[in-house]
């Protein structure tokens, strides 16, 4: 409940839609409250504020000694810091975000920023071509509030102006199907120079274009994997001089076939691998000893190891080495 | 972590074995909701894999007071906190231990 010192109330200024509300419960906490308040703002607000608070029985009376001058008269809008503020607590209210987006032209580039936060392609339902038609000027769209990018099905063909918009993404998200092997990495490579966090899901993929893909991302932090069979493991691999520092989380705890062909190439990546959190599965011995290598390899940043036992019978001993 | 895929707990022993204690803040079972004791291996196979474990997990706690907690991702807490007792009898007892339902 609001609590005022008097009831007496002055008022100046632009009368706020959150204003009214505060003067209306007001209102309805005294017998019969008294506001006192210039004349100006209330010309724009005659119609409404006035006719509401008599309604619930409150006093208003014009002081004329209290006109403010024109300058503190006028209508003033919210400070952008507020308004930014009330609009960040709705990021994951896209419903309520298009509404604001309505508000005003003010309000289009701050909505924008959660509304266009996570954006999803999809290779085999034209996702690319419905945005191309929404936003024909490319430079103009939106893409640049997208920090996080899904393609389901690469490649999106056709599409490389339109990805290219998308320059400030930090999350990748790539679900690849096994009849596109070819070409679902590598057009993208490059096109997202802060990207931090990958995700692949994929059942059959060539493990150059995996990590060509990842050394052309230099900021490049988390990893997460999630396979099935038929991965094309290339015997002869051409290492690429510069690889990112890798310094976030690894989860290759959805690799069917095993987690050691992935850990071998991470192994060899010219700037190693600093992660600070490995989920892994163990689905055979072979599992085992590849932990023992992803440990070994990042023992100096190492925080979080998580393990999941999926096989059965008994694994070697010693297993991890020293944490 | 520790995401146990059966009734087996001799890996985590192994496992927790070649940890540098100092290292060691935080430690989390992932526990398959199942009656255990109706497992016919239960009794012959695993028991002595958990005590061990158990005593493990006691010795930590004496010497680093680390505190493990045991996840479940289903169940009711009765039920959970029937089989925690089965599974970590000892540091059910002495409440040296933190359940947490997902």
């Amino acid at each position: 409940m609001f609590s005022f010192p008097s009831k007496r109330v002055s008022i100046y200024g632009c009368m706020e839609a959150g204003l009214l509300e505060c003067l209306t419960a007001f209102s309805m906490s005294f017998p019969r409250p008294a506001f006192v308040t210039s004349p100006f703002p209330f010309k724009f607000h005659r119609p409404t504020l006035p006719k509401r608070l008599l309604d619930l029985g409150a006093a208003v009376a014009f002081d004329t000694r209290l006109s403010p001058s024109t300058e503190t008269a006028m209508p003033r809008p919210l400070p952008p810091e507020i308004i930014d503020h009330v609009v960040n607590q709705l990021y994951d209210d896209s419903a309520t975000l298009k509404t604001c987006c309505l508000v005003s032209k003010s309000w289009i580039r701050r909505t924008r920023k959660h509304l266009f936060a996570n954006v999803s392609f999809d290779g085999l339902s034209s996702g690319v071509k419905y945005w191309v038609d929404a936003f024909p000027d490319l430079t103009n769209s939106p893409a640049h509030h997208t920090r996080t990018l899904s393609i389901r099905h690469p490649p999106l063909f056709g599409s490389f102006d339109t990805i290219l918009t998308f320059c400030n993404v930090e999350r990748l998200e790539v679900i690849a199907r096994s009849f596109l092997v070819e070409a679902a990495l590598t057009p993208l490579r490059g096109l997202f120079p802060v990207l931090r966090s990958l995700y692949l899901s994929f059942d059959s993929l060539f493990d150059s274009e995996i990590f060509g893909f990842i050394c052309s991302s230099p900021l490049l932090e988390d990893l997460a994997f999630a396979f099935r069979s038929n991965v094309q493991w290339v015997e002869r691999w051409n290492v690429p001089p510069t690889s990112p520092r890798l310094s976030g989380s690894l989860d290759i705890g959805n690799a069917s076939e095993g987690i050691r062909p992935i850990t071998q190439r991470l192994l060899n990546l010219p700037n190693g691998i600093h992660f600070a959190k490995i989920t892994v599965s163990w689905r055979s011995e072979e599992d085992v000893g590849s932990t023992v290598d992803l440990v070994s390899r990042c023992a100096e940043t190492l925080q979080t190891l998580d393990i999941a036992n999926l096989r059965s019978g008994p694994i070697p001993s010693p297993s991890i080495p020293n944490i | 972590m520790f995401r146990c895929g059966g009734l087996c707990a001799e890996w985590i022993s192994k496992t927790i074995h070649t940890v540098e204690p100092k290292n060691l803040h935080r430690l989390s079972l992932e526990l398959p909701r199942h009656a255990m004791t109706e497992d016919p291996t239960w009794e012959a196979v695993h028991r002595r894999e958990w005590l061990d474990l158990e005593s493990l997990l006691v010795q930590f706690w004496a010497s680093h007071s680390l505190r493990p907690k045991v996840i479940y991702t289903a169940g009711e807490e009765k039920g959970v906190k029937d089989d925690m007792a089965t599974f970590l009898p000892e540091l059910t007892r002495r409440g040296i231990i933190d359940l947490e339902l997902i």
